[in-house]
């Protein structure tokens, strides 16, 4: 005890000495070596690896892995079905991005077979969807184009059978038209199209929301946007709305306001099939929504959406419609202001720059004016501060051009001035000096 | 005098055991979970087995809640029959949640003491000591897939988070014959922007 007390009166020692039994107590063994646990260790090292882009090393670690990984000593009927295949797929996939990075064809070689072992022993057809989808990549890359369209036909076909339950049949409808294209079979694309068509005909007709239903056609209408259909496109367009508005029928809580902001994309859709009608109608549409569910978010604090009001005023501005890009602006303005209360400014500086430069562009010369002093303001404290002064010789330069625009030719000047005196080597030197008539 | 000495290296302890405890608590990462079903298993009745990681596995602090739930999701309209790990649906089935009654110092001292120790093992429907059945186990479906969900802490205020999907098969004959599950994994997704055709994008 005596001991005791002399080590622990010499405080500093005894504090420490402490600590360190304390942390001794609370963690007294060393880390068990179980084969289970050696196998999480070699996957998690072999999945930061695959991340890392490091495909070699990550195929040996899977593999170590994949050894010792401990088997049931019973004859099971406990089935861990997704395994075999998932395990299968992640060597087969870097066996692939191995082949690409080192343009050695036998890897893909090597893939290929990985990835037919991975197939063989998928259950789920939601895991078979997948390991196609590398089948068919994995085949394309090899310019077996044939081949390939097999797969991704295959993978289509499950994919419809399934209903649209994840973005895969679009994923496969694109590589599908890449297919195509290779194998000069252009006319097969819209055949296939036609048969996504008709699914998402019989999945609307049960009128049960399903966002992937919602991205299915929305990428359809983009799909053949990009094979300048039209009318097809317009079609999907058309039918992505219904589908909106029926789930509005709920109540918009329901639903979060990502499913609604396809009312903007449709708008900008409906906008470049030309449709300013269906384009103005989309645009109301999201502008409404956006308004309830800030209302709402105001109520409980939680929605952060100024920023769709500043894409929405942008879309109205490609639209033509300058009242209704104004008002938005003036609401993104408004929100933005109490954002900045709740200590929200981090793009202070880019928003006002912007806004400003959109004011601009609608002729309202009194807000942008009003914008542009409070974006000197902004730019004036940042100068101060080091650390925040990186790449503002841009926004003096905006801000001096703005001004000039504005006919504020001695704020411009004043503007100008601080740019070459905080940023000499600036790339704006010249031109700065060009509007200072130097 | 005399006093004073003696009551130094007490006090001297307790800022040590602080310093220990504080030691812990900064070292804390979160670190997944690993749950699995028991290879011999009853169908019926499966029996979880959870893991983690080798740094983790002996720190697991408490596991706080352990939840099983009938899933449902449908998919164009219709109800889909596979494991997903998607919800449209859910209800609960079975509800265990832990009962906090030892004074900090005991739970503590369990901890020392290595009395108290995470739960590796569970039987669907048996309550293991220390937790309270807030919904009681209803008896499992086949053909009907569940989740487990379990949460707890590591280290203090790490989040211990594992999921396990499961589904009775019945044989041709309508009796339970395998038990099958899965776990989610994102794979698919997280490398799909790496095999974009004509792109040499890693994932």
């Amino acid at each position: 005890m005596r001991i005791l007390i002399k080590v622990f009166t010499g405080r500093i020692i005894g504090v420490f000495t402490i600590g360190m039994l304390g942390c001794g107590c609370l963690f007294p063994s060393t880390p068990s070596n179980t084969l289970m646990n050696l196998y999480i260790d070699l996957h998690t090292e072999a999945e930061f690896l695959r991340y890392d882009g490091k495909y070699r090393e990550a195929i040996e670690k899977y593999e170590q892995a994949f050894k010792i990984r401990p088997h049931p000593t019973v004859d099971t009927k406990v089935i861990d079905v997704s395994y075999l295949t998932l395990f299968k797929y992640r060597i087969a996939f870097c066996y692939a991005k191995l082949a690409e990075a080192e343009g050695d064809v036998s890897l893909y070689v090597k893939a290929e077979e990985v990835v037919k072992e991975s197939y063989q022993a998928a259950i789920l057809r939601s895991d078979q969807m997948g390991v196609l989808y590398l089948w068919g990549y994995i085949l394309f890359k090899q310019e077996r184009y044939a081949e390939a369209r097999a797969k991704f036909e295959e993978l289509l076909e499950v994919s419809l059978q399934r209903g649209f339950h994840d973005s895969f049949a679009m994923n496969t409808m694109d590589a599908m038209r890449k297919t195509y294209l290779e194998l000069g079979e252009e006319a097969a694309t819209p055949r296939a199209f036609g048969q996504l068509e008709e699914r998402l005909k019989i999945a609307l007709q049960n009128r049960v929301p399903d966002r992937f239903l919602e991205v299915a056609l929305y990428r359809l209408g983009e799909m053949h946007l990009e094979l300048e259909d039209e009318t097809a496109a317009h079609r999907a367009f058309e039918q992505l709305e219904g589908l909106l508005e029926t789930s509005l029928q709920g109540t918009v809580r329901d639903r979060s306001l990502e499913s609604f902001s396809y009312f903007h994309y449709l708008g900008d859709a409906y906008l470049e099939l030309g449709d300013t009608d269906a384009a103005r109608r989309a645009f109301g549409r999201f502008e409404e929504l956006l308004e309830t569910f800030v209302q709402q978010g105001a109520r409980d604090g939680s929605l952060e959406r100024f920023w769709d009001f500043y894409y929405l005023a942008e879309s109205y501005l490609k639209l033509g419609d300058k009242t209704a890009a104004l008002r938005v602006f003036r609401r993104f303005e408004e929100l933005f202001e109490t954002s900045l209360e709740r200590g929200v400014d981090d793009s202070l500086a880019y928003v006002l720059s912007t806004l400003g430069e959109s004011y601009l562009k609608l002729g309202d010369k009194a807000a942008a004016l009003r914008i542009f002093r409070r974006f000197e303001e902004v730019l004036e404290i940042a100068l101060q501060r080091e650390d925040r002064k990186r790449n503002l010789d841009y926004d003096l330069y905006r801000l001096g051009v703005a001004y000039m625009e504005l006919g504020e030719e001695a704020s411009a000047r004043k503007v100008f001035m601080e740019l070459l005196e905080h940023f000499p080597d600036s790339l704006f030197k010249a031109k700065a000096e060009g509007f200072l008539g130097r | 005098m005399r006093k004073i000495k003696i009551m130094n290296p007490i006090a001297i302890a307790l800022v040590g055991i602080l310093i220990a405890c504080i030691l812990v608590f900064v070292g804390c990462s979160p670190f997944d979970g690993y749950i699995a079903l028991d290879a011999g298993s009853g169908l019926l009745q499966p029996t979880f087995r959870m893991y983690a990681d080798r740094y983790f596995q002996e720190r697991v602090g408490r596991i706080t809640s352990i939840t099983v739930s009938k899933s449902e999701h449908f998919s164009g309209g219709q109800k889909l029959k596979e494991l997903e790990l998607r919800w449209d649906d859910s209800q609960t089935v079975w509800d265990l949640e832990y009962k906090y009654t030892d004074s900090l110092m005991k739970a503590l001292l369990k901890r020392l003491l290595r009395l108290s120790q995470p739960i590796s093992r569970l039987i669907y429907g048996e309550v293991p000591p220390g937790y309270e059945e807030k919904v009681k186990a209803e008896p499992l479906e086949p053909g009907q897939s569940y989740f487990v969900e379990i949460w707890g802490y590591g280290r203090g205020i790490a989040a211990f988070h594992g999921v396990l999907e499961f589904i009775i098969r019945l044989d041709d004959t309508g009796r339970p014959d395998r038990l099958e599950y899965r776990l989610p994994d994102d794979i698919f997704e997280r490398t799909r922007d790496a095999l974009k055709l004509n792109s040499e994008t890693r994932e």
